[in-house]
């Protein structure tokens, strides 16, 4: 149990972010100002010897549970022992001094805590330097700031444990804090709020439905929340108090009124959310694995063009027409190999592809599967033939590119050569000007 | 030497290179469509080849053409070794500053002669 508390603090302490370290020279720096009658001068020529255990773990516990022992301890002591002992078969080490010792001193919770790092790692290579905290103070009478006012401070008290115990005293406090559950509140509903406008993005009822009823709940939630940071004070949601005002209506007693009214808001909350959420993933976690291009389509300048010779040219020109070449090559597409010739970007193995949606526009373009002509067999072999273009392509260069006047064409076929596995192809948004 | 770029010199990560004799780049065009149904083999799974219309002329007069590869490694290698095999031309492949042929030379590239054959995309 010691140890686990000391670990819990130990890596409290490691993760804190106002952590300051001072060598033990430094440490009644007037920043801290702590005391630190456990450790004696170091200039000492001759440590005490050492009345406790080595090794046994903290001993600067250990000391502060032995009367009357608590400034006989240095760690410079037990490295004398040691090297001193032949039995061990460690060679003495002419350098052993004690320089190195390092005392941190952090604020875990608005508690200040000390840590002590034995050097012994550093003059005896097999020997495992430890680690104790414990808590600092100003106070000579109390160098570990443990003891209340009117209070003997109990030597057999573990100080890791004490400090446990007043970090969650203080965590509770906070948490306790109309100010910051108000903060929580904001976060809370900033979740509910981004998950609901994912939702409501997509193109379903359902999802429209419900990414707007977060959406509204949200606000409420972070309304009430920013109102409690700033003033300090309770502040309800709306949906609670209308949730109580219908429950009163019910014929239930304030108190159940009350509970309904907060438990539906959380509910509300926790529901809101988590159908959001799963609304949205079913929609955007199929369109990333589909997409390699949607999440940002790169975008480059409007070119002149009425049909797709010209769209065709103009694109290429924005390379440098010089740039390209044309290529033939062979492809492996679903166990048939094919052949086929491609305007290429010799040295790079890029294919650069360009389609045009005309005057038609998207919403009557013979590759949009939704379009009036989109069932149409022709129509549908103009759609299967981009998609085994694009297949031949991935399969035959490093890398595709599509250039498309129309952002729709570009989400519809971004999304369907993801869902073939082509991930080495990409999508330009170059608009035409038509003239 | 010519300053084009000989492919297959530099390495490209996930892709390889070959050179197929032929005589010409004209009638290499007409060869290069067959490589991976030249012979009674397995196709390649998977991937592609490219034709890159360059072309190393060694010293002896012979002219072997570029060809890359990516996917089934393997199976595009041993595809264009067959083709190569069935119908009595040489390959080779560039090693070391090399083009290591079939028939057992090796020749430095510094003493090869590079030609283009592109043909503009249009």
């Amino acid at each position: 149990m010691k140890t686990t508390t000391r670990a819990a603090l130990l890596l409290l302490a490691l993760l804190a972010p106002s952590a300051a370290e001072a060598s033990l020279e430094r440490a009644g720096a007037p920043r801290l100002a702590p005391s630190f009658e456990r450790t004696p001068d170091v200039s000492a020529s001759q440590p005490a010897a050492p009345r406790f255990d080595l090794f046994a773990g903290d001993e600067l516990a250990r000391a502060a549970a032995e009367p009357g022992s608590a400034e006989s301890f240095h760690p410079l002591a037990a490295v004398s022992l040691l090297s001193e002992d032949a039995s061990l078969d460690l060679a003495p080490r002419s350098d052993v001094s004690y320089p190195k010792t390092r005392v941190w001193v952090f604020d875990v919770f608005s508690q200040r805590v000390v840590g002590v790092s034995r050097g012994l790692s550093v003059e005896l290579d097999w020997g495992s330097a430890s680690f104790s905290c414990g808590l600092a103070s100003d106070e000579r009478e109390d160098p570990l700031g443990l003891q209340t006012p009117g209070e003997e401070l109990d030597p057999s008290v573990d100080v890791v444990q004490k400090a446990i115990v007043k970090a969650a005293q203080t965590t509770q406090k906070i948490l306790a804090n109309p100010r910051v559950q108000g903060g929580f509140k904001l976060f809370a509903a900033a979740a509910e709020g981004t998950a609901g406008a994912f939702a409501a993005a997509t193109p379903t009822g359902v999802g429209q439905v419900v990414g707007f009823g977060a959406v509204v709940h949200a606000s409420d939630v972070g309304a009430a929340g920013l109102r409690q940071l700033i003033t300090g004070q309770e502040v309800r949601t709306f949906t609670s108090q209308g949730l109580e005002a219908g429950a009163k209506g019910l014929g239930f007693s304030p108190g159940a009124a009350r509970a309904i009214g907060e438990g539906g808001d959380v509910l509300a909350s926790a529901a809101f959310t988590a159908g959001s959420t799963s609304i949205a993933r079913g929609l955007i976690a199929p369109a990333a694995r589909a997409a390699p291009v949607l999440r940002s389509v790169p975008t480059t300048p409007a070119v002149q063009a009425n049909t797709w010779q010209e769209y065709e040219t103009a694109v290429r020109n924005q390379y440098g027409a010089a740039a390209f070449r044309q290529r033939q090559y062979q492809a492996v597409v679903e166990g048939r190999v094919v052949n086929g010739v491609a305007d290429v970007i010799p040295n790079a193995n890029v294919a650069v592809e360009a389609k045009f949606v005309g005057r038609e526009g998207w919403s009557n373009s013979i590759r949009n599967p939704s379009s009036a002509i989109g069932d149409k067999p022709f129509a549908v072999n103009a759609q299967t033939e981009v998609l085994e273009q694009a297949q031949r392509y991935s399969a035959a260069f490093d890398r595709v590119i599509y250039h498309s006047n129309d952002l729709s064409f570009i989400r519809y076929y971004s999304s369907v050569f993801g869902q073939a596995g082509l991930e080495n192809v990409e999508f330009v948004y170059t608009p035409s000007l038509l003239h | 030497m010519s300053t084009l770029t000989i492919p297959g010199r530099e390495p490209r990560p996930g892709r390889k290179y070959l050179y197929l004799q032929n005589v010409s780049a004209t009638s290499f065009r007409d060869l290069f469509p067959t490589i991976a149904l030249s012979s009674e083999g397995p196709p390649p799974k998977a991937g592609g080849a490219v034709n890159e219309e360059v072309g190393l002329t060694i010293p002896s007069g012979e002219t072997l053409w570029a060809i890359s590869f990516k996917g089934d490694l393997e199976g595009w290698r041993r595809k264009i070794i067959e083709c190569a095999q069935g119908r009595k031309l040489l390959w080779g492949e560039i090693s070391e500053e090399h083009l290591r042929l079939s028939d057992g030379r090796y020749v430095p590239l510094a003493s090869c002669r590079v030609e283009s054959s592109d043909t503009q995309g249009a």
